[in-house]
């Protein structure tokens, strides 16, 4: 399916975004459709993270606008909201309530239907049966990071923003969540992942977004045939060389 | 509607559901508030006859200092646990987030001075469980807490928020305290005021209360979205 055929999903409209004296976001623009799984890549502190705290409405762009489902973020945040999973680099768990406690919050907070079934089919699938009545902070940091996971697909949004997904995760979640997306993109999902682990693109037949201070340098929309030559694209589209 | 205050509860539940883990923000309180009227009980033993003329004051400076305890707290464990981004990204309302913050603090606060009052009434040979009082104490409660849940957001951010909270609190709080002061001394006949003046001072802390319960949680909105 071509871009044009499909619809627009996040219109993002030349955003800056300033903190003190650091330009965090460039004048970025770039059209999102329905269904798109990109990879975002870049430098540390090139604006991924901000990007997509942007988009998953806690940060207001200083200048330019976003546009989710054709509705603008400034405005009516509220109801785009319960569309979106965002999978921070915070885990957004209370630490001194179990993990159920935690997800069925969050569960009520976004009226989610059957929500011990989707607790119970997701904490099965993570591998996080066992520690579903442990509090969060006798958690380690692996099992801590897919509970985050369970979190963020929890009310099964529309659009997912994962930051790092597969830090912290050991091999066999890294290929339970590989799957898992795989799985979410075929049911048109939109996805957009920031990651360093670059080989994720390669196996998810991804779209690539180079980022570099705040600017997007590079898209392609297919991806390269192997991980050196991306690395190669990467180190061309930017002056600081290869991510690690 | 429904999923409105059903929204508030879920917020106060798992706020009390941590604190009764944790007791991080109830014990505290409660020690400093009774540190407090034992110091001042102590102090105040010498030159005094009677504390009838002083221990409403007391009360009224006990509870106001350890509201900013409770205050504090409020929104400062979302952001340590960095949870308020969560909550924000959420599809609730955002001033149903100040709803449930709001009834949170009113239950802790209410608690304190549940658990407070019997000992302060013996200390300082009062009573104050007479239904006037009662009403005073709740309209008080609620004027506290609902001023200092939007000043607990914005002062969450900040690195000096133990010290910008008083600042920041109190002087908004004088005509509640002028309310409060002017009630009850006519409760405990230490001004000359009839039941009509009574009434007046009442209507102050409805309308303080009224007012703060619809401007706190608009300008929460307004802060929370900035």
């Amino acid at each position: 399916m071509t871009s044009e055929n499909k619809n627009l999903e996040i219109q993002i409209s030349n955003i800056s975004k300033y903190f003190k004296n650091k330009t965090a976001i460039n004048n970025l623009s770039f059209n999102i459709f329905k269904g798109d799984l990109i990879t975002l890549i870049g430098p540390n502190g090139s604006g991924k993270t901000t990007l997509f705290k942007i988009i998953s409405t806690i940060l207001n762009p200083d200048l330019g606008t976003l546009k989710i489902k054709n509705l603008n973020t400034l405005h009516k945040s509220h109801l785009i909201r319960d569309k979106i999973g965002f999978a921070s680099h915070e885990s957004f768990l209370y630490k001194d309530l179990t993990l159920k406690e935690n997800l069925l919050f969050i569960g009520n907070l976004y009226r989610i239907d059957n929500l011990e079934k989707r607790i119970s089919f997701l904490s099965e699938k993570f591998l996080l049966k066992n520690y579903i009545n442990k509090p969060i902070h006798t958690l380690s940091k692996g099992l801590i990071k897919r509970a985050t996971l369970i979190r963020t697909f929890l009310h099964n949004p529309e659009i997912l923003l994962l930051d790092e997904p597969l830090s912290n995760l050991d091999l066999e979640c890294q290929s339970i969540l590989i799957e898992f997306l795989k799985q979410e993109s075929l049911i048109n999902k939109t996805i957009l992942i920031s990651t360093h682990q670059i080989e994720i693109s390669i196996e998810l037949k991804t779209q690539i977004a180079i980022i570099d201070n705040g600017k997007l340098v590079k898209h392609l929309t297919e991806p390269p045939s192997s991980i050196s030559t991306l690395k190669n694209i990467y180190s061309k589209s930017l002056k600081s060389g290869v991510p690690n | 509607m429904k999923y409105y205050f059903s929204s508030i509860a879920q917020i106060v539940i798992k706020d009390l559901k941590i604190e009764l883990r944790t007791k991080e923000t109830i014990i505290p309180t409660f020690v400093f508030a009774l540190i407090s009227i034992c110091v001042f009980h102590i102090s105040l033993s010498f030159g005094l006859n009677s504390y009838s003329k002083v221990s409403i004051g007391i009360w009224i400076l006990t509870i106001l200092y350890s509201s900013i305890l409770i205050m504090n707290r409020s929104f400062s464990r979302e952001i340590e646990s960095e949870n308020l981004n969560s909550l924000l990204i959420s599809p609730i309302h955002h001033d149903a987030l100040y709803f449930g913050k709001l009834f949170y603090n009113i239950i802790i606060l209410g608690s304190v001075q549940m658990i407070l009052s019997p000992i302060f009434a013996i200390l300082f040979e009062i009573n104050i469980y007479t239904p006037e009082m009662l009403v005073i104490l709740v309209l008080t409660t609620i004027g506290i807490c609902s001023v200092g849940t939007t000043f607990s957001i914005i002062t969450a951010f900040n690195s000096i928020r133990d010290v910008l909270m008083p600042l920041l609190l109190i002087p908004i709080q004088i005509p509640l305290i002028i309310g409060i002061v002017e009630t009850t001394n006519i409760l405990f006949g230490l001004n000359t005021g009839n039941s009509s003046e009574l009434i007046n001072w009442i209507l102050l802390l409805i309308s303080f209360d009224a007012i703060f319960l619809v401007v706190s949680p608009i300008a929460f909105c307004i802060i929370v979205k900035n």
